[in-house]
């Protein structure tokens, strides 16, 4: 047993230099933000300030007309959480059908859809533009919102995960007398959860951080997303690294909030859906 | 009668977005890419011009374009594919022998994943920065990371590493985790090393695991956009541009639109993802079937 905690505190100790240098960048972002731009350029710039300063981030917010963060943040968040609702909505519903339905050509409609990874979305990004622009959504926040639901990872996740639940369960329910979207409902989604939680952080964050569709799909600058509307000032802001850094630490912290609100359920939920056996 | 439909109720809602923001599009860029576009006025028919331009025609800047992008791209593929793959299986297997603080640790590593392509790329080109960047001044180099080659694909691997490693790192951990402790057991109690126990067992067990990240990373690899764009935009000439780049360049870029183009290179490069992504499945499944799976 001895040499088993030598071999736990080795592997700690080489995680503890790698959790380090991975830690570092982060630390550099969030030091720099709290520096003043004159100290930036006159360059000591190891490590922490000697003066912190939150004159970055006050200029950033409340320069209003450049960058209307606290409207982009709005934006942010209600694409955000409207994507993460849709797609966990419409995936789920397409998951459990996958997982528990019997129709004919279930495996191929399957299969066929996650061939759908493979397309480069890049390609496609014209056409999608022109669909918007029929549909009268420029500037809309669904153009950011609905598209996102035809996604098809989620339904992966959410399959697999949904393969794992015993059937007893289904069969139970329905000796109860349940019909098929009750055994959904009330059952089977609920006993989701770990995999819905962790969908809907990889949707939210990528939500959060997409800037280049909402910057096509939006003419006017009001109605950016907060990482879009950050990227766009970043051009202009040029080697303010001080500001840089403070936007950087803006849009990053909601998301870095949720991840630790949610911290728990996220291994039991990839566990499940990525295949264990056991 | 209703017990038919049900499957198809549930499956309605996805599909309908799927056609519409997947199937149409794809349509839609498969017939663009035979035709010159500006996408102003309607798109015009040219057969394969496109094609030839971006393939055969040395005279066209698309022909240097796209030799530059395949280049680039492949070359990106193949040396950050086996990064992506191989340091969040050590890091996995080490955060396994659950040392203390082991929670924390797996969250450092994964939430570089939560900050945006355009804030990594802004991060790193600060801390590259040739004058005023840490990294030089810590080590006193004065390597023009951002405006040389091949600092800047250096620099641009280093951080797509630092930036996506808790995706593939959770995966693999999740799988780690499912692997039945009685087995590393009664091969420590014959003696086996940790060497041993990793290859002969860890490592096995994890095919289907492999076969996931492998193919999810490829492709995302080849879709590489955001830091070449940000860190260094491309340059310095076009040398760190890949196919995304490119295609976003070509239909949403200054000046004219050569939307059409764009869509054949994007067909182009979608071809070529799946046959490297068809290929990899078929290797390793076959090689699962070889081991009697």
């Amino acid at each position: 047993m001895l040499v088993n905690k030598m071999k736990k505190n080795i592997a700690g100790l080489i995680l503890l230099v790698l959790a380090i240098i991975w830690a570092f960048p982060v630390v550099i972002i969030f030091a720099t933000a709290f520096r003043s731009e004159s100290n930036i350029l006159i360059g000591n710039n190891i490590f922490l300030p000697e003066v912190w300063t939150l004159e970055n981030f006050k200029n950033i917010l409340f320069e209003n007309s450049q960058t209307p963060i606290i409207r982009w943040f709005i934006n942010s968040f209600v694409v955000s959480t409207g994507t993460t609702l849709v797609v966990l909505f419409v995936s789920s519903l397409s998951a459990f059908a996958f997982a528990r339905l019997k129709f004919k050509g279930r495996e191929l409609l399957f299969w066929i859809l996650m061939g759908a990874i493979m397309i480069p979305g890049i390609m496609n990004l014209s056409s999608n533009y022109k669909i918007i622009t029929t549909l009268g959504w420029l500037n809309n926040p669904l153009a950011m919102i609905i598209p996102a639901g035809s996604g098809v990872f989620s339904i992966f996740l959410i399959r697999q995960f949904m393969l794992g639940i015993p059937s007893e369960i289904d069969e139970a329910a329905k000796i109860d007398g349940a019909n098929t979207f009750q055994i959904f409902w009330k059952i089977i989604l609920p006993l989701s959860r770990p995999v819905l939680v962790v969908v809907g952080l990889f949707t939210f964050s990528a939500s959060w951080n997409d800037f280049l569709w909402p910057m096509i799909v939006n003419t006017e600058m009001q109605n950016l997303t907060l990482t879009a509307g950050l990227r766009q000032a970043q051009t202009s802001l040029f080697t303010q690294y001080g500001k840089i850094a403070a936007t950087a630490a803006i849009s990053a912290i909601p998301v870095i909030i949720i991840f630790f609100c949610v911290r728990r359920h996220l291994l039991k939920g990839v566990a499940i859906s990525s295949g264990v056996k056991g | 009668m209703k017990k038919k439909i049900e499957p198809y109720l549930f499956l309605a809602p996805h599909l309908l977005l799927f056609v519409l923001f997947i199937l149409l599009p794809l349509c839609m860029t498969i017939y663009t890419s035979f035709t010159q576009w500006d996408m102003l006025s309607m798109p015009r028919f040219n057969g394969f011009d496109n094609y030839y331009k971006l393939l055969f025609d040395s005279e066209s800047v698309f022909y240097a374009d796209f030799r530059i992008a395949m280049w680039n791209t492949f070359r990106f593929v193949l040396i950050s594919v086996p990064l992506l793959v191989i340091f969040p299986l050590g890091i996995a297997t080490l955060l396994n022998y659950k040392p203390i603080g082991h929670g924390l640790l797996l969250s450092i590593f994964y939430i570089p994943g939560f900050f945006s392509v355009a804030t990594v790329g802004l991060i790193w080109k600060w801390m590259l920065d040739p004058q005023l960047g840490t990294i030089n001044k810590i080590f006193g180099l004065s390597f023009q990371w951002t405006t040389v080659q091949p600092f800047v694909w250096i620099a641009i691997i280093i951080m797509t590493l630092w930036w996506t490693i808790g995706a593939n790192l959770i995966i693999f951990l999740a799988g780690i985790a499912g692997i039945p402790q009685e087995l590393y057991e009664s091969a420590e109690i014959d003696g086996a090393r940790e060497g041993t126990k990793f290859w002969k067992i860890t490592l096995p067990l994890l095919k289907p695991q492999m076969l996931y990240i492998v193919i999810t990373t490829t492709i995302a690899s080849f879709n590489l956009y955001g830091q070449p764009l940000v860190f260094s935009n491309g340059g310095p000439n076009k040398s760190s541009s890949t196919f995304a780049m490119f295609i976003q360049g070509y239909a949403f870029g200054k000046g004219t639109s050569v939307a059409g183009i764009a869509s054949a290179m994007g067909i182009l490069m979608g071809l070529m993802v799946m046959c490297v992504a068809l290929v990899q499945l078929y290797t390793m499944r076959k090689s699962e079937k070889e081991e009697g799976k």
